[in-house]
């Protein structure tokens, strides 16, 4: 092996190190105070896939209220809560048939230990859910005798709700209530376990009006496609013994001060958390938050699966909403409340314990969320305790700002901003409310620098319009004149060059690249025929390919590239961009060679190269162009793209029917078995490199067992 | 050429069989003059009375076979098993109860392990020997062919009870795994009103038993074995920091400290549970460590399994008991009993601890983060904080405040906060400074009074470096593994494979890594270092028994420090056990919470009463906590001084950092509040700067009082509401001194 081959396999060794270096763990500083992790997720960071952070806690675990605690006896088996607007507390334990109600400060007021009657008490032990209105009456979801108890604040019974008697309740219909929630209008809404049908709603006098906003079931194309076969062919003995794909039924349900109810699904997928859990929906029954394919819970739970990381299906069991329109919702997986904006941006997550909490702020099984004023509770069902998790002076601190800028109060919420980020620079939203209150202010400039750091490509876009609109109001005359002086210095020149038959490339072999794009037929003709054509000038063109592709992820333009800078890797780039060329070559002259073609190994190459300059004036279009446009502008940048890419295949056509001397037919059918030939090199590659990684493993472990070994010590 | 071939491929076979060979090669950690079990019968008490002197004398009760200690003061007798009569209902039939010794064992590869009491008399046979002021029983269960020899020894101030693991015999079947010693001494019936527990959590904590909830726990002494692998974190907040526990009943406490193999023990709490109808807080001894592993038979389903240490661990335990009564049977007179205890067993401290500073920062060095080179990514250092940048804000903080902090620099080594090179090849990063800069730094901020170290992690390692090598120098689990440590997912809690693991330095390297470090700090003139990980950090090594179940590992760190302070350099340790706050010229970190289990009822600062007149104490990064009211509050009620952890510059590049608390540690933006809170916090700082806490008390829900040796009671409010005690108002969150108290 000579010196140079030495380098070129060090350099080659240097680069694949750095490749697949990686960052080593680091020693943790760490807050102590609170039972968990406090983070939350940063949106648009690291490719377009949400980021999760340590960020400041917005809340801290205050204290258990237990049955000790407020002086009762003991819980039996605490299953909802609800916080009415005075800020009196609900505990509903059913087994033990009774509900606990607290003051604002959470001392024991009374508790109901049966529904009163005219004749007799009403026991509602088994019941899951509870809501009580503005004006004094409460609802209890008597789940296992399929009934609603509504009665006053002391427990005296007003009315009972059953299953109606109506044509839209299926035959098999089975009345489990779980969860309640009542609208000012008095509607009732009454989610039934097990029902796919949406939430039962009754009017004010508690006629049943109808379903209201089920989950839909999603499908595929092939699915569709089993499903209107199975409709159109099967047999009804068939049918009777098929599975049917229902939706996921809701899990709890909640009314927001404007009427709005908000919903969960549990367990939306069997092995992942599945997708729009949280739903918010319109009078018509329709989402309306814009979650459909939004995972709410933790997306790394998706990123490690097939890790061999025990990683758990979430399941969001309960939802509450406050005065703010926060939505807070319960996961029992984990034991976490995720709390959320009214724009799906994740606040932070609070709570913990993984099913085996016996901390303050963990759980051993969270089954209910309630808000009461700004404090989160959380029911335990195995524990037998309420959790209080009360705002941090910095949760507040956020929330007020947040209220300041969305009521268009900029001059108050500003410091505010500036402190939460002073505080917490992980705060993603405090970038975002900053950058918007430096646009409301006319501060551009700063606004932008303020939306890159926090990855708000919204705000940036709209700080970009008036930072462009600024600059070419400010240089317009300029650029308008150098405009005009560079179109006509262009004619000129072209004038000139015309009638003096200036050659302007002396380079005969730069010339004909070129003229490819003018002359496709003549230039693959001329590199067949005359042996024209530089291989050298094709590595040229390869390796700018190659650099323009990488400077397309590093140096696009914010609003258009999602650069990760976790996982990006030069190497992969390398392997699409120059790998696909060398590949399409290799793998065509093999298939050509066998089917009768003309070209060589060396036109092929030249002939391939040469196809991809427009893919190469795409990518400087597409640098340059995602620089100065807005995303909404740059819309044509894909049009644009996609009209290159077929060009290329186009020239590629050309260069391949010429060079073989192939008719249309011959070109695709080589070209597809060229592909064919190219997957399986690519599943080679694989297989080779997997193998090899099995080798190396065992070789280095034979080395280790040598050194112990040899080093006397004992393994 | 052929013959070369022949040569090289037999050199291949010999490599590959001597390899393969090596499988069988593991070598076990033995020892000859291990004791054998042999069949004993029951021997007979020498006399009633084993030993009295004037505080106390203490008896063998031979209807319960267990030993009184009385009280001469007041009569009260503690008992080494609850006597039969006191016994009834469900309790009369708990074994552990009117047991004072209990051993559970296992064979190779068990995972449940069997217990034998000593009350059965059908499993245990006993036999005495008269021994100076006391008595020793040896205990020996045949069912398990095991042998324990313990010596109950009567001091002057209560009862100590020893056991030489070395010799304790086995039979071979059975292997001891752990024990417990007079469980149930420490008892008060359920639902006692007056009564509390102590749980040294955290910064120590109290458990109520009147309330009735029924609450067991169990706590390792300093934290759990990294020797041991652990699938998921869970939520332990704060570890054990202090190896103590105590019984405040009615006018009476019991006060214990484990003072040999303490880091082999882990303290339980039996609270309420029905069927004891008793309360009680006992030590548990682990002579043994174990390691899960999961055999794989012929099917893809495996067998969990254990495997434990051949051996028994080259320790020795000793646990005290101190009946307290009067004025001092509470958590303040088991406090002063604790100081005293650590002033004997380390000396007296010649800390400077009455010119202490009122606060100390520490700087966050270098993280690691992805740069790029034409798109090829590569691991950069990214400068949180240099030299110059915490010269700067030192010099800043102290021309406003007037005091010069102590200064802890972490992550500037080489490697910065990531655990590549062990101690970061005991080097700064040249990106943050040079050792001359850091020397000079050091001398100079010394000269203006003032104490500046950097810290050395000695413990984790991912690369080899230095003579310290990744893949002989390494921590050993029982089953001959390398001890592999993980970064934790921050949401999932599991193992987050998209970070490198690392490794824990073997036990019998370490004293090399302290004296590497000590020839560095010569070589570069350094003044004083930070051992953070060295004094909070334990874990065993199959490598030799002495470092079985952790133990011993006390010594490595009290090693060092005999080592650096002879050298004259200052030592820092950061949330520090116990061997590594008595010891250290200051505590950073230091825990003002206990982990907030269901069992903790009251936090109380039980860690600032004992150590804050030997060293001083600063608090966790207040910048960095959830709520920083609280935790200034915490410190003014603990007598300690506060903590700031700040870097000069940050990134949103750097989001992917395993680093949890970079999210508020720039400097720039959080200055004016730094400035205002040590200004303000100063003048209460000033009064109880290095007194001892003589006292302390919980005097409403939200209020506390803490009482200091010069007669200054600081009243801290937790509650939302302003609240008065005496003369006294308190602003809601708030805290105020007053001078000459009477307590």
């Amino acid at each position: 092996m000579n010196l140079k081959k030495i380098k070129t396999f060090f350099c080659l060794f240097i680069v694949l190190s750095l490749a697949f270096s990686l960052t080593v763990g680091a020693a943790n500083v760490r807050s102590y105070e609170i039972p968990f992790e406090s983070y939350t997720y940063w949106e648009g960071f690291s490719g377009n896939t949400k980021k999760a952070v340590f960020s400041k806690p917005m809340y801290t675990a205050e204290r258990h209220i237990t049955a000790d605690s407020i002086g009762v006896s003991r819980f039996m088996d605490l299953r909802d809560i609800f916080c009415d607007q005075k800020g009196n507390t609900y505990i509903l334990d059913s087994r033990g048939s009774r509900i606990i109600v607290l003051s604002s400060d959470y001392n024991f007021k009374y508790e109901i230990t049966g529904i009163l009657s005219e004749s007799e008490t009403i026991e509602f032990s088994g019941a899951r859910g509870i809501f009580v209105t503005d004006n004094g009456r409460m609802f209890i979801a008597d789940t296992e005798n399929a009934r609603v108890l509504i009665t006053d604040l002391y427990g005296k019974l007003i009315n009972t709700v059953l299953l109606p008697d109506s044509p839209l309740i299926p035959e098999d219909f089975l009345f489990r209530p779980i969860a309640i929630a009542v609208s000012d209008t008095e509607d009732l809404y009454v989610l039934s376990e097990g029902s796919y049908h949406g939430a039962l709603v009754y009017n004010e006098k508690f006629e049943f009006q109808g379903f209201y906003g089920a989950n839909t079931v999603k499908n595929t194309l092939a699915e569709g496609i089993v499903n209107l076969w199975n409709k159109l062919f099967i047999t009804d003995s068939k049918r009777d013994v098929s599975e049917r794909a229902l939706p996921f039924q809701f899990s709890d349900l909640c009314i927001d001060s404007k009427g709005f109810i908000y919903t969960t699904t549990g367990k939306t997928e069997a092995e992942s958390n599945g997708v729009g859990q949280i739903k918010k929906l319109s009078p018509a029954g329709n989402s309306i938050l814009g979650g459909d394919d939004y995972n709410y819970v933790e997306e790394a739970i998706v990123d490690t699966k097939g890790d061999g990381i025990s990683t758990r299906v979430q399941d969001l069991l309960s939802i509450a909403v406050d005065e703010e329109d926060h939505i807070y919702a319960l996961d029992s997986s984990y034991g976490r409340v995720y709390v959320y904006d009214d724009e799906n941006r994740l606040l932070t997550a609070i709570g913990g314990g993984i099913s085996t909490g016996t901390q303050v702020g963990t759980f051993t099984m969270a089954c209910a969320v309630a808000v009461n004023d700004c404090d989160v509770l959380v029911v335990d069902s195995i524990n037998n305790n309420v959790t209080i998790f009360r705002p941090t002076d910095y949760g507040k601190m956020y929330t007020k700002a947040s209220k300041l800028t969305k009521d268009g109060k900029y001059a108050e919420a500003k410091p505010l901003w500036e402190k939460l980020l002073a505080q917490d620079v992980n705060n993603q939203l405090a970038y975002s409310g900053m950058a918007k209150i430096l646009i409301a202010e006319g501060k551009y400039n700063e606004a932008l620098d303020y939306a890159r750091e926090g990855y708000d490509r919204e705000v940036y876009e709209t700080a970009f319009e008036q930072v462009r609109t600024a600059f070419l109001n400010k240089y317009f005359t300029l650029i308008f004149i150098g405009v005009v002086l560079l179109v006509a210095a262009i004619i000129t020149g072209v004038i000139i060059v015309k009638k003096k038959n200036i050659v302007l490339v002396k380079n005969t072999q730069v010339r004909l690249m070129f003229r490819t794009i003018s002359h496709p037929f003549d230039t693959f003709d001329r590199i067949k025929e005359k042996q024209d054509g530089s291989v050298l000038l094709c590595c040229i063109i390869i390796a700018v390919y190659y650099v323009l592709s990488v400077l397309k992820n590093t140096h696009g333009g914010f609003l258009f590239v999602y650069f990760d800078a976790a996982n990006f890797n030069a190497i992969f780039v390398l392997l699409r961009s120059v790998g696909a060329v060398l590949l399409w070559t290799l793998c065509n002259w093999a298939v050509c060679t066998l089917m009768g073609g003309k070209g060589t190994l060396r036109n092929i190459f030249i002939a391939t190269t040469y196809s991809i300059l427009p893919l190469i004036f795409s990518d400087i279009i597409y640098i340059i162009a995602s620089n100065v446009l807005t995303a909404a502008e740059g819309e044509f940048l894909s049009l644009f793209a996609v009209v290159m890419g077929i060009i290329t295949f186009f020239y590629l056509a050309i260069g391949m029917i010429r060079i073989h001397d192939y008719s249309f037919g011959q070109f695709v059918a080589t070209g597809l078995l060229t592909v064919f030939g190219i997957v399986l090199i690519i599943f080679f590659a694989f297989l080779v490199g997997i193998l090899l990684q099995q080798l190396g493993g065992f070789l280095i472990t034979i080395i280790q067992e040598l050194i112990s070994v040899i080093g006397g010590k004992f393994i | 050429m052929k013959k070369v071939l022949n040569i090289t491929a037999l050199l291949i076979s010999m490599i590959l069989l001597l390899a393969l060979t090596g499988c069988d090669l593991i070598t076990k950690v033995t020892r000859e003059d291990a004791p054998k079990y042999k069949e004993a019968i029951e021997g007979s008490v020498p006399s009633e009375l084993i030993a009295e002197n004037e505080k106390f004398s203490m008896k063998w009760d031979y209807v319960n076979y267990c030993i009184q200690l009385t009280d001469n003061v007041n009569g009260k007798v503690w008992s080494t098993a609850i006597p039969a009569d006191k016994l009834s209902g469900s309790a009369a039939s708990q074994p552990i109860l009117k047991s004072d010794m209990v051993i559970d064992y296992v064979a190779q590869y068990d995972v449940n392990y069997q217990s034998v009491y000593s009350a059965d008399t059908t499993a245990c046979v006993r036999n005495f020997e008269t021994i100076e002021n006391g008595i020793r029983i040896v205990y020996s269960f045949p069912v398990a062919e095991i042998s324990v020899p313990v010596n109950y020894i009567l001091c002057d101030d209560g009862m100590r009870v020893t056991v030489d693991v070395n010799e304790i015999a086995e039979g071979d079947t059975y292997m001891l795994y752990r024990f417990s010693l007079a469980p149930s001494l420490m008892n008060t019936p359920n639902k006692s009103k007056n009564s509390y527990f102590l749980i040294p959590s955290g910064q120590g904590t109290l458990c109520y038993p009147a309330d009735g909830t029924v609450r067991n726990e169990s706590h390792k002494v300093y934290g759990r074995d990294l020797a041991v692998s652990k699938g998921t974190l869970h939520t332990e907040t704060e570890s054990v920091y202090m190896p103590v526990y105590g019984l405040k009943d009615g006018s009476d406490a019991i006060f214990s400290i484990i003072e040999d193999g303490e880091e082999s023990t882990s303290i339980e709490q039996m609270i309420n549970d029905t069927k004891f109808a008793n309360s009680f807080s006992y030590s548990v001894f682990y002579v043994r460590g174990y390691e899960e592993a999961n055999k794989k038979a012929f099917t893809t389903s495996s067998i969990k399994s254990y495997i434990y240490n051949d051996e028994l661990a080259d320790t020795k335990f000793s646990l005290k008991f101190y009946p307290l009564n009067g004025d001092k049977a509470n958590y303040s007179g088991m406090a002063e009993v604790y100081r005293t205890y650590l002033d004997e067993k380390y000396g007296e401290s010649d800390n400077d601890i009455k010119n202490s500073p009122s606060y100390a920062l520490q700087f966050l060095g270098g993280v690691d983060y992805n740069q790029f080179v034409f798109g090829i990514p590569y691991t950069a250092q990214y400068a949180l904080t240099t030299l110059d940048d915490a010269e700067g804000i030192i010099k800043e903080l102290s021309e406003e405040t007037g005091v010069n902090p102590v200064v802890e620099l972490t992550g500037f080594t080489k490697d910065g906060l990531e655990n590549k090179r062990l101690a970061g090849d005991f080097k700064i990063s040249s990106k943050l400074g040079s050792m001359s800069d850091l020397a000079e730094l050091q001398k100079d901020y010394a000269n203006d009074g003032g104490t500046l170290v950097m810290d050395f992690d000695i413990i984790n390692f991912s690369q080899s470096s230095n003579g310290f090598s990744k893949l002989n120098d390494i921590a050993k689990t029982t089953n001959g593994e390398k001890a592999i440590q993980y970064r934790y997912h921050m949401a999932l809690r599991v193992e987050d494979k998209s970070h490198k693991n690392y490794n824990i330095l073997a036990r019998d390297r370490i004293a090399d890594a302290v004296d590497k470090l000590i020839k560095q700090s010569t070589k570069y003139k350094l003044t004083g270092v930070g051992l953070s990980t060295l004094g909070n950090m334990v874990y065993s090594d199959n490598n030799a028994r002495e470092y079985f179940s952790k133990s011993n590992m006390a010594d490595e760190f009290i090693n060092a420090t005999k080592k650096l302070q002879k050298e004259g350099i200052v030592l820092v340790a950061n949330s520090a056990n116990e061997y590594a706050a008595a010891t250290a010229d200051y505590v950073l970190d230091v825990p003002v919470q206990s982990t907030k289990s269901d069992l903790m009822d009251d936090d109380i600062p039980f860690y600032q009463m004992v150590y804050g007149s030997r060293t001083p104490l600063y608090v966790r990064g207040i910048n960095v906590s959830a709520e920083a009211k609280i935790a200034v509050l915490k410190a003014a009620e603990s007598g300690s001084g506060l903590g700031f952890t700040l870097t000069k510059n940050y990134s949103t590049e750097l989001l992917s950092t395993t680093q949890s608390v970079l999210f508020g540690t720039k400097y720039d933006g959080l200055k004016e509040d730094i400035v205002e809170l040590i200004n303000s916090y100063n003048s209460l700082y000033d009064k109880i700067r290095g007194k001892e806490i003589t006292e302390h008390k919980i005097l409403k829900n939200d209020v506390r009082a803490t009482y200091f040796s010069n007669g200054v009671c600081v009243y801290t409010n937790y509650g939302e509401n302003e609240t008065t005690v005496g003369e006294t108002t308190i602003a809601p969150f708030g805290f105020e001194w007053v001078e000459e108290v009477q307590q």
